[in-house]
């Protein structure tokens, strides 16, 4: 009877103990959660393992990382914060990486002009995200400085904290011209926009790290590897990211240069 | 300790939203705080709740909300960039606007707990011996609501020098038109530029300390009991 009774009690309990046998928590931007959710679904059944999403600003995360927060992988929106955790002694060694390349895009109210001439002759309000603080923020004004307007446009520069409250911004009908995420668009589903040719800027990387406190280390290498494979860099075209570049960590598919992946003709 | 030429820029920029925003929200705030004192309606409660509205709601929500209503997709928005000639978003006007609305609860509440407490009976006073209602509330009222009426100030003025959220927003972080100091604080701290943002803070800090001092010391140069009985002696005459 008690015997019985303590194998029922078992076989309750042996779910919920399979389910936390496993679980990562992961620290992604706010930009990058819907991406994510998209691809998580995939790894958590193949790895048996749940995870946990935490999702901020960078910077809000990087704070939480450096003081102690449970994270085991943080997926930052750029390189600045990884860089840093990884001088701070934060991270496991190696184990920063490069697992997107965010795509600037041009907001326009009709898809009819061609945008250079558009950004030209615009004269009320372009709203890009704040050089300072953002990294798209810089990438738009490396974009209008390549087309020689950054000094003549700055009466016109309305500055967002970050490419989320610029797409708010433009989205709400506030401005009609302004520099957002790619990424942004293609959720937002929207027609009149230019893709920023990527010469206009440098690369904004999106960074990845695996932080020294992690618990499962090997489970986060796991995720970080899923993230960073030549399927996920696909679905992540898709969605308005730009390829990864080299990834020297795997050796295993020696890289093929024949395709810059862009997330061409889909968007 | 320096202060760059922008700091002061936005630190003067954000004096100026906030003394404005006061002044608006004394005119409206002091006649809608008596209003509703007054009204005898079951929808006074309603109204009451509506204006503390703005503390539920998280600034940067408020300020979403607020995109939403100046956006000229939309008719007040568009009505108001028609007849401004320019939208309300990031411009002074529109901060000020998003401040008065922010700010509201913080000049009706206190005001309202003041003119209820002792206000309605002076003015019922006032009224007996034959003061017409305007002169009343002017010269019976608002004198004894004084230290109501100081710290309603006070509050909104502190309130208005600290806004973020809304700010944040709906601003646009133009440098002498919208930047104001919470939003260069903000930035300095997220590039981790520490020493700025606490040279800033302090001077944020000083200066409103200074400025709220001040106005406590207005308004307790007479002190309140005195006042009242001097305004009952005015109601006498």
């Amino acid at each position: 009877m008690v015997l019985k009774r303590l194998l029922l009690a078992c076989l309750c309990l042996a779910p919920a103990v399979q389910a936390a046998a496993c679980e990562l928590r992961v620290a992604v931007a706010a930009s990058f959660r819907p991406a994510l959710e998209v691809l998580l679904p995939d790894f958590e059944s193949s790895a048996r393992c749940s995870v946990r999403i935490a999702s901020g600003s960078s910077g809000a995360l990087y704070q939480q990382a450096l003081h102690g927060a449970p994270f085991d992988l943080f997926l930052s929106a750029d390189r600045a914060r990884p860089e840093l955790l990884e001088q701070q002694g934060r991270v496991l060694a190696e184990s920063r990486q490069t697992y997107a390349l965010g795509l600037l895009a041009l907001w326009m109210p009709d898809a009819s002009r061609k945008p250079e001439e558009l950004l030209r002759e615009w004269n009320e309000r372009i709203v890009v995200a704040d050089p300072r603080v953002a990294p798209f923020g810089v990438a738009a004004r490396q974009a209008l400085e390549g087309l020689g307007l950054w000094e003549g446009k700055q009466q016109q520069i309305a500055r967002a904290h970050n490419a989320g409250q610029a797409y708010l911004m433009l989205d709400t009908g506030n401005a009609q011209v302004g520099f957002v995420a790619a990424s942004q668009i293609v959720s937002g589903g929207r027609a009149s926009y230019w893709l920023v040719p990527q010469s206009l800027y440098q690369p904004i990387e999106q960074q990845l790290v695996i932080l020294r406190q992690s618990q499962r280390p090997r489970e986060a290498k796991a995720l970080a590897n899923y993230l960073l494979s030549r399927a996920v860099g696909r679905q992540l075209a898709r969605l308005g990211y730009g390829a990864q570049p080299q990834q020297p960590e795997q050796p295993e598919q020696p890289e093929q240069p024949e395709q810059p992946q862009r997330p061409a003709e889909g968007m | 300790m320096t202060i760059g030429a922008g700091e002061f820029e936005a630190l003067w920029l954000t004096l100026r939203l906030a003394t404005v925003t006061t002044l608006v929200l004394f005119v409206v705030g002091v006649p809608l705080a008596w209003k509703l004192c007054r009204w005898q309606s079951r929808w006074r409660h309603s109204v009451e709740i509506l204006i503390t509205l703005p503390l539920v709601l998280p600034p940067t929500v408020l300020g979403f909300y607020l995109l939403l209503l100046f956006s000229p997709n939309f008719a007040l928005g568009g009505w108001i960039a028609e007849t401004l000639g320019q939208p309300l978003v990031f411009s002074f006007a529109g901060l000020v606007v998003a401040s008065v609305i922010s700010s509201l609860p913080f000049m009706v509440q206190p005001l309202m707990a003041s003119f209820s407490q002792n206000g309605s009976r002076l003015a019922t006073a006032a009224l007996s011996l034959g003061m017409p209602p305007v002169v009343a509330v002017l010269r019976v009222v608002l004198p004894a609501s004084r230290t109501a009426i100081v710290s309603a100030c006070a509050l909104t003025f502190a309130h208005t020098m600290g806004e973020f959220g809304v700010v944040l927003m709906i601003g646009g972080a133009i440098p002498g038109e919208t930047e104001v100091v919470s939003i260069a604080l903000f930035q300095h701290v997220e590039v981790a530029n520490y020493g700025a943002a606490n040279r800033l803070a302090l001077v944020l800090i000083i200066v409103t300390t200074g400025l709220l001092l001040l106005a406590r010391w207005l308004g307790a140069a007479k002190s309140s009991s005195s006042t009242e009985a001097r305004t009952l002696g005015v109601a006498n005459t």
